[in-house]
């Protein structure tokens, strides 16, 4: 390997580290203030929102981001984003889903396409593909919290 | 549901999701997640240079800003997986 210093291995890796979290934040974020914007900015009352802030501390987000994020979707100027599922086909035939929060349709449209024909697959309609797929809701809690038998017995009471 | 040493893991209904997770998070607190997803009925078997184009793709439509998930119905060995990842 060139230039034979373990630090700079370090930090290159680190650096690439940040910039990975710093850009799901950023997602995390944007989920949070979209959730926030369509219901009520209280988690309490709002699942959607409740749910996207459980994702952001999985992450270790920090207290300050997820509030300025539920502060974002108040202010008057904030662009409105659309959620969108694009549909495609991979290399080998794989079915692929890609849900996107965006502000701009077409940039983003172009930029799925474009990622995909670059990786051997291609853009198909929405349906195309998710009728091979289940849209289901998933819960998940750490293992500490109880036995198996506990959590099943649990989930069939709450209808699960 | 299932349960592995990772954790518990509760599928719900797409009307059911709030409902259940409520009623569990009363019983056993704040679920570590709760959330839609899109689930693959059936997965594709990928030798490892098929597997690395698709996670090449996956990795690609992530980098996006604008992409929040991505699912897709495959499956690779756990090498390729550790591989990729790093």
């Amino acid at each position: 390997m060139a230039g034979h210093s373990q630090f700079k291995n370090i930090m290159h890796k680190k650096g690439r580290a940040d910039k990975a979290r710093s850009k799901l934040f950023g997602k995390l974020a944007r989920e949070i203030t979209v959730a926030a914007k369509l219901g009520m900015p209280d988690p309490a009352f709002n699942p959607r929102l409740r749910a996207a802030i459980l994702a952001a501390r999985a992450e270790n987000m920090p207290k300050d981001n997820i509030e300025r994020a539920v502060k974002k979707s108040q202010g008057a100027d904030t662009e409105s984003y659309d959620e969108i599922r694009y549909e495609g086909y991979g290399p080998g035939g794989v079915a692929v889903i890609v849900e996107a929060l965006t502000d701009n349709r077409n940039r983003t449209a172009g930029e799925v396409r474009a990622i995909f024909s670059k990786n051997g697959g291609n853009l198909a309609e929405t349906g195309a593909v998710s009728f091979m797929f289940s849209h289901v809701g998933v819960i998940e809690f750490d293992i500490k919290v109880a036995s198996a038998d506990a959590v099943l017995e649990a989930a069939i009471d709450a209808g699960a | 549901m299932t349960s592995s040493e990772d954790g518990h893991q509760i599928l719900a209904t797409p009307d059911s999701l709030n409902d259940v997770t409520k009623a569990l998070e009363a019983k056993f607190g704040e679920p570590r997640k709760s959330a839609m997803l899109w689930k693959p009925q059936n997965t594709i078997a990928l030798d490892d240079e098929a597997g690395e184009k698709i996670l090449r793709l996956i990795e690609s439509l992530d980098d996006s800003d604008d992409v929040q998930n991505v699912y897709a119905n495959f499956e690779v060995s756990d090498a390729l997986m550790q591989k990729m990842s790093t």
